[in-house]
């Protein structure tokens, strides 16, 4: 018994971080749950926002009849209108309408008929779009009927009229098609993975690194660790196996909950790709935590390893902002600056792939992402090794 | 008579003249030896090596002819150690405190710790963030005792505890030295290591100055030797030599 030592692993070292360290992986914790349920349901959103418009058929059929009635109205002065025909005016008049029409239209097209009529205009409510705005776009498009321009005598038209006025502002008809097109879920989802959601976790990484060895070298209270037959690898590695679980637990139950309201919102849901996703998080976080526990290894002082541990992550994130907006999805849309792609190259946040990760569970797969996550692998894993063999060799001030 | 503590010429040098240098010294089984000098001098420094918790630049620390950086772990079986400035571990009791400690070494009968928290009379339920200095230090004291290691290392274990306590501290250490136990105390309070040391260095800015039996000068002196004397001696030399060392009572 007198020449025991602990080598490796201390149980007791490791309930004692655990324990020490719970409020703060319960605050990340509730926080990252929160931004998780969060961020799905602006996903689900914002899919699901897209405004329905009556299509095509319904609204030429629409105009048929306006035109009809339009037609009438001129020809004997009546007052029929689709605000008229809605407010409950004599059906007597829109059947005699419909019947002149009827009578002179070519043959395949479709006869009309004040129920065909009605059921037309429900059919269109039903959608976003309001038959009065398709109304008001008839005046228009009846106004300039067989109009041609004062001076290049050429055909005047709606269509031509809007691209005119946009053009006169600076928008390209490609500007307009990109706007419509734009996919906002794209963000919502780099943000989560690559930007704030990781900033939760690099968080807590950033102080539970520090508060696991800097900090307790620094007050002094490390002296009883080492007082006690503990080998300075058995604290070291103690500590890792705690910055390993830890944020493992936290983005278990994230991953949970993600899948869990991605079923309930979307009533499917891909978990391959989900757990692809939150496991290429999890390196990417193993990558910055091994950064800062190497700091915390390698500084005496808190202050220090905060500031460079902590630095360097909060660097990361920074430039994956600034990445984003330089990112081939954002320049597609017209929102990005392309000279801001630099700052992907200078994160290690870029090494986290989403966009081939996406690809898991498609036909498209892209493996591309594979080779990145080995290389943060690879850089956790030699700064956890770096900081264990630093903080062997160093002089502690206790 | 075998060493239990062996430095020998060992240099930890902090550079601007900080540091221990050339510090030979040797401890034998059983022994009180007291470390004396002034704040600054080099005594926590010196102790820093045999806890292994820095590596000099040159000579070695030997415990239990084992080396002090090397096998620094193992050591910590054998030796119990009271740091000069006591930092506890954030956020725990006492008792929660004392328990960890325990674990770590190994101690499964806690009877030792309670007669040590008895005799010291400390309420361990309280949190050690609201704990009096003297609390502390109580509590300090329990820890490097709670293993009854062979080796104990002591850096100015009675500071911050009232007289009363003080005494108990020292009546203390007079019994476990009679248990057997060697005793490495630094001390700048002269009458802890005058009843309690058989031998003592004393150290002046980095350098061991002087090694003084204290059995055989209290076998030839008898009551005429003073301690107190004797150290303030070696500070007024210091004084007129103009290197601004400063007198501690």
């Amino acid at each position: 018994m007198r020449d025991r030592e602990i080598r490796t692993f201390s149980g007791t070292l490791f309930g004692y971080t655990a324990k020490s360290n719970v409020v703060l992986m319960l605050v990340i914790t509730l926080v990252f749950c929160i931004f998780t349920v969060a961020t799905n349901a602006a996903t689900y959103m914002l899919s699901t926002d897209t405004k329905e418009v009556a299509d095509e058929e319904s609204q030429s059929t629409f105009f048929t009849y306006l035109g009809t009635l339009a037609v009438y109205d001129q020809m004997t002065g009546a007052s029929l209108s689709y605000e008229d025909f809605t407010s409950g005016g004599d059906s007597a008049a829109y059947e005699h309408a419909f019947a002149l029409y009827n009578a002179q239209k070519d043959a395949g097209e479709e006869s009309l008929s004040t129920e065909d009529f009605a059921a037309l205009i429900d059919t269109i409510e039903a959608t976003d779009t309001d038959p009065a705005t398709l109304v008001r776009s008839f005046e228009y498009a009846y106004a300039l009927q067989d109009e041609t321009g004062i001076f290049t005598g050429e055909e005047l038209s709606m269509d031509d009229m809007v691209e005119t006025l946009l053009a006169g502002m600076g928008i390209s008809t490609e500007d307009l098609d990109r706007m419509q097109e734009m996919d906002f879920t794209f963000m919502l989802t780099r943000i989560y993975y690559t930007a704030m959601g990781a900033l939760i976790l690099f968080l807590f990484v950033i102080l539970a690194a520090n508060g696991l060895i800097a900090s307790q070298v620094d007050r002094g209270s490390m002296a009883y660790l080492l007082s006690a037959p503990n080998r300075r690898r058995a604290i070291t590695l103690t500590q890792l196996v705690y910055m390993l679980v830890a944020p493992l637990a936290i983005m278990t139950v994230g991953c949970l909950l993600r899948i869990g309201s991605t079923k309930i919102l979307f009533g499917e849901v891909c978990v391959p790709r989900l757990l692809c996703l939150y496991l290429g998080m999890y390196i990417l976080v193993e990558a910055i935590a091994g950064i800062c526990y190497l700091c915390s290894c390698h500084f005496n002082e808190s202050n220090r390893s905060l500031a460079v541990g902590g630095g360097f992550a909060i660097w990361c994130f920074l430039a994956s902002l600034l990445g984003m907006f330089g990112s081939k999805e954002l320049i597609d849309m017209g929102i990005g600056v392309t000279q801001l792609g630099i700052f992907n190259k200078l994160t290690l946040i870029s090494l986290f792939d989403i966009q081939a990760i996406q690809t898991v569970g498609t036909g498209a797969l892209d493996t591309s992402f594979v080779p990145k996550l080995i290389v943060l692998g690879v850089i956790a894993l030699a700064a956890y090794i770096a900081g264990i063999v630093r903080f062997e060799r160093k002089d502690l001030p206790l | 008579m075998t060493d239990t503590i062996l430095i020998d010429h060992m240099t930890k040098d902090y550079g601007l003249g900080r540091g221990a240098f050339d510090i030979t010294l040797s401890v034998h089984a059983g022994e009180c030896y007291g470390f004396l000098g002034p704040n600054g001098a080099g005594k926590t420094t010196t102790i820093r090596q045999l806890m292994g918790f820095t590596r000099p630049n040159s000579g070695r620390a030997e415990i239990l002819g084992r080396d002090c950086w090397r096998e620094a772990a193992v050591l910590k079986n054998h030796i119990g150690y009271i740091p000069g400035e006591i930092v506890l571990p954030a956020g725990m009791t006492g008792t929660g405190f004392l328990r960890m400690m325990e674990k770590m070494h190994g101690i499964t009968d806690t009877s030792r710790t309670e007669m040590l928290i008895e005799r010291f009379r400390l309420d361990t339920s309280s949190g050690v963030k609201k704990m009096s200095f003297g609390m502390k230090r109580k509590l300090a004291i329990i820890t490097a005792f709670m293993h009854d290691p062979e080796i104990l290392i002591l850096d100015e274990p009675s500071s911050g505890l009232d007289p009363l306590m003080q005494k108990e501290f020292i009546d203390f250490l007079a019994e476990e030295k009679a248990r057997g136990k060697t005793l490495f105390l630094s001390s700048h309070i002269f009458h802890e290591v005058d009843v309690a040391c058989d031998r003592l260095s004393i150290i002046k800015e980095g350098y061991i100055v002087s090694e003084i039996d204290l059995n055989a000068r209290r076998r030839e002196e008898g009551a005429a030797f003073d301690l107190e004397q004797y150290f303030m001696d070696f500070y007024r030399t210091d004084v007129q030599a103009g290197k601004g060392g400063e007198a501690h009572a």
